[in-house]
């Protein structure tokens, strides 16, 4: 068993096992080594909220006999991930999604800290989604994001796209 | 300026926010701002906003939650900066600061670039949405121009359909370069990224007076630019369009010019200027004007970045050329086919210079000697793929090949002469603890049955072999049909207008020498006899396509060698033999059907259908 603290100061336990597809607890973990002291000292992840993290092992959890993207073939697998962006997304991990913006964000922010790869290609994706066949406008409203360009800039961007196309 | 930026904020806090203290933090940025450009603004005031932000979005989002300050802004601390720096530092501390250089007042704004960049690579099949996302706000702009422009596919508008009818057609492994009176494999495809669409440029009045396109912003988006593909417009390209991209496009790592016709050394000269550091792929072939000063200027520049270069077919070429490449040390894969002014003093100094070299294409270079091969053994021990195919003459290609290209017969094979095949679909013996051991034995007859049990049916073998024959009729099996016809076209050694080519000897400093090699192609040279092959086959244990095609001395016994090696180390899973009088139909099939034989389960492979598969095994097929 491994002890986490979030960022309040709440303590998870983990089995070793699971948390381990967080390459940053793992790499950790090893170098602290097999020693007894592990077990009891808790790691500390003042990056991570109780709420999160809870999130996380719940991900964790669920995924832990899944094999472990290497992290080397890294950009392979952004390759490939783009090649089939539109493929359903697995059910559970679909509903482990379905949370307000602020929330998938942090998980976003929070997978890309402990270094969980396939957790990170899902909540990208389920934002790549949200993007999706939206204009502009739609994108703005969505992600609360100002329209910071200048109408000098506006006008270069439509004009650059008068000269490339889609197809 | 300043009134129509204000109007902007205003209009932006129209955009009604369900955060109450975004859309006060927001044009307050915004007013400060306008006053001068963005990029000046004060670092202080955006910092304070940012972290002012941070505190009351984390209260807002999560009010139960008791948050320490430090801990709250801490999201963006490990990554953009540490806690307690200096902001005025801080906006000096480049690209992955760039989210402070943005207001950070939303959701998204607090991701890092990386992952923002991350989310937007999901999209890049999706270019609409790329270019809706860009758009959107500055941030995403900066943070997806990278990704739109990484490899712009430029085309012009009179060659629109034609292109659309070479991309119909890229599919099928290999396209037509129209006009160009020669047939040519896919040389479009990208190396590291396999044809992702990103953006495509067209050119509507096609072309100014430098013969670029009119309207594509090289200036401000040529930084951009990684992989630039020329060819679709190559009779539009001069010297004038090259230099016109190398002025911007300094951070190019591909660039193909494939088919370039009227580009001379010039062109070379430019881009040896424009992107000596980072260069790592260049396709020259079929660029016929390019001579020896144009390598020599552009394997200078790029001697410590060159990976691949591809000559093929760039006729005035010569040894000289080659010395010159020999200095780009880092050269992994190399095309210098169909070279006829090559010879094999040239290449020995490639291969001297060239120590890395894994992918090496000599097909119809007129340097396939024994001394070639002794220079590739002694200096290249990593070579896995070598062909040193020759072209046979006229009147035997016309009888034995395909019409063009015997270099295509990955994508269009040499005629199904004999095309035998293993069978290494399930990866068999790719571990290496079973090949020493004679292990492979235990496995073999187990992959075996599955052939047999196709062969079991005899009918449907008998009409797959008929197919075969019947996709190369106009080729090489008719006139295989009986050895008597077929031995009236094989000349004597006499006729033979290249030098003496590869014997025996050749071949065994080869295998010696690179003992990774996975395909060999040492098609046409009749000098080779049984002896090498069986060379061949005791040492070359990682070999998974051999083609020996046209080798006049090459019988049965080659044959049984090869297969040995198969049953020894588990990995050959194609010979591709005949064109000769040795080796007929009859042959073949005896030696296949001799149920206790070497060859027990090997099957004779339809050439067309086997062309689009890959090997296990073979990096490269060959599709560059």
């Amino acid at each position: 068993m491994v002890k986490l603290t979030s960022s309040e100061g709440t303590e998870f336990d983990v089995e070793r096992s699971v948390i381990e597809r967080s390459l940053l607890i793992k790499n950790l973990l090893d170098d602290v080594g097999e020693s007894d002291t592990c077990a009891y000292t808790p790691i500390p992840l003042p990056n991570v909220s109780g709420p999160i993290l809870a999130k996380v092992i719940e991900y964790c959890e669920h995924h832990r006999n899944d094999p472990v993207v290497g992290h080397g073939d890294a950009d392979a697998e952004l390759d490939a991930s783009g090649a089939r962006v539109s493929d359903e997304i697995d059910e559970w991990d679909m509903e482990f999604c379905k949370v307000d913006q602020g929330t998938l964000f942090e998980m976003i922010l929070a997978a890309n800290y402990l270094d969980i790869r396939s957790m990170l290609d899902l909540t990208c994706k389920t934002v790549a989604n949200m993007i999706k066949n939206k204009t502009p406008e739609e994108i703005r409203k969505t992600f609360n994001i100002t329209n910071d360009f200048s109408p000098e800039e506006e006008e270069q961007v439509q004009r650059e796209n008068a000269w490339c196309e889609d197809r | 300026m300043a009134t129509r930026a204000t109007a902007a904020c205003v209009a932006a806090s129209g955009n009604s926010t369900p955060l109450p203290l975004r859309s006060s933090a927001g044009p307050n940025c915004r007013v400060e701002g306008s006053a001068v450009r963005p990029a000046k603004r004060s670092a202080a005031s955006d910092d304070t906003v940012g972290s002012d932000w941070d505190l009351a979005w984390h209260k807002a989002w999560n009010a139960s939650r008791t948050p320490t300050a430090a801990l709250v802004t801490s999201w963006d601390a490990p990554m953009n900066r540490p806690n307690g720096h200096p902001p005025a530092q801080k906006c000096r501390r480049g690209a992955s600061a760039a989210s402070s250089a943005y207001p950070v007042n939303t959701v998204v704004g607090r991701l890092p670039t990386e992952t923002l960049s991350a989310i937007f690579h999901l999209l890049r099949c999706q270019p609409e949405d790329l270019r809706a996302c860009e758009r959107v706000c500055r941030r995403w702009r900066d943070t997806i121009l990278p990704i739109l422009w990484h490899a712009p596919q430029i085309y012009f508008a009179p060659l629109l359909d034609e292109r659309h009818r070479c991309l119909g057609s890229s599919t099928a492994g290999s396209s037509e370069l129209p006009n160009l009176g020669t047939r040519a494999t896919t040389t479009t495809l990208t190396m590291d990224t396999p044809t992702v669409y990103t953006i495509r440029v067209r050119s509507r009045p096609p072309l100014d007076v430098d013969n670029v396109p009119v309207g594509i912003p090289l200036q401000e988006r040529g930084k951009w630019i990684r992989q630039l593909d020329l060819w679709p417009a190559y009779s539009f390209v001069r010297d004038a369009t090259v230099c016109r991209f190398m002025q911007h496009c300094i951070g190019l790592r591909t660039i193909s010019l494939h088919g370039c016709i009227f580009i001379t050394d010039e062109s070379l000269c430019a881009i040896a200027s424009a992107c000596s550091a980072t260069l790592l792929t260049i396709n020259l072939s079929y660029c016929t004007r390019v001579t020896d000063a144009g390598v020599a200027v552009l394997a200078r520049a790029c001697a410590s970045s060159l990976e691949q270069v591809n000559l093929r077919g760039c006729v005035r070429v010569t040894d000289q050329g080659l010395r010159a490449l020999s200095h780009c040390s880092r050269l992994l894969r190399a095309r210098l086919s169909e070279l006829p002014k090559v010879s094999d003093t040239g290449l020995w100094a490639l291969a001297q210079g060239c120590p890395r070299l894994q992918w090496l294409d000599l097909t119809g270079t007129n340097g396939c000697s024994d001394a070639t091969a002794e220079a590739l053994g002694r200096y290249c021990p990593r070579l896995a793929w070598l062909s040193m195919a020759r072209i046979p003459s006229a009147e035997q290609r016309e009888l034995t090949l395909p019409q063009q290209h015997h270099n295509d017969y990955i994508s269009a094979p040499p005629t199904s002469s004999l095309f035998l095949s293993g069978n290494n679909d399930g990866r068999p013996l790719n571990n290496r603890d079973s090949d020493d051991a004679g292990g492979s034995s235990s496995v073999d007859p187990l992959n075996s049955q599955l052939w047999l049990e196709d062969n079991d049916d005899d009918s449907n073998s008998e009409e797959s072999m008929d197919e075969a024959e019947s996709v190369s009729h106009h080729s090489g099996s008719s006139v295989l049909a009986s050895s008597s016809t077929s031995s009236a076209f094989w000349p004597p050694r006499g006729q033979r207008s290249v030098t003496a080519g590869l014997t025996d000897r050749g071949i065994a400093h080869l295998v010696v020498g690179c003992p990774q090699l996975s395909f060999l192609d040492l098609s046409f040279h009749h000098r080779l006899s049984d002896y090498g092959v069986e060379r061949l086959a005791q040492e070359a244990r990682y070999l998974v396509h051999v083609a020996l095609i046209g080798c006049t001395n090459a019988s049965e016994r080659s044959l049984y060698a090869l297969a040995s090696l198969r049953r020894r180390h588990g990995r050959l899973a194609c010979i591709t033999m005949g064109g000769t009088p040795q080796l007929d139909e009859e042959t073949v099939r005896r030696v296949t059907s001799d149920p206790t034989g070497l060859l027990k389960g090997w099957r004779r492979a339809d050439a067309a259908g086997y062309a689009t598969r890959e090997l296990p095994g073979i990096a490269w097929l060959g599709k560059w």
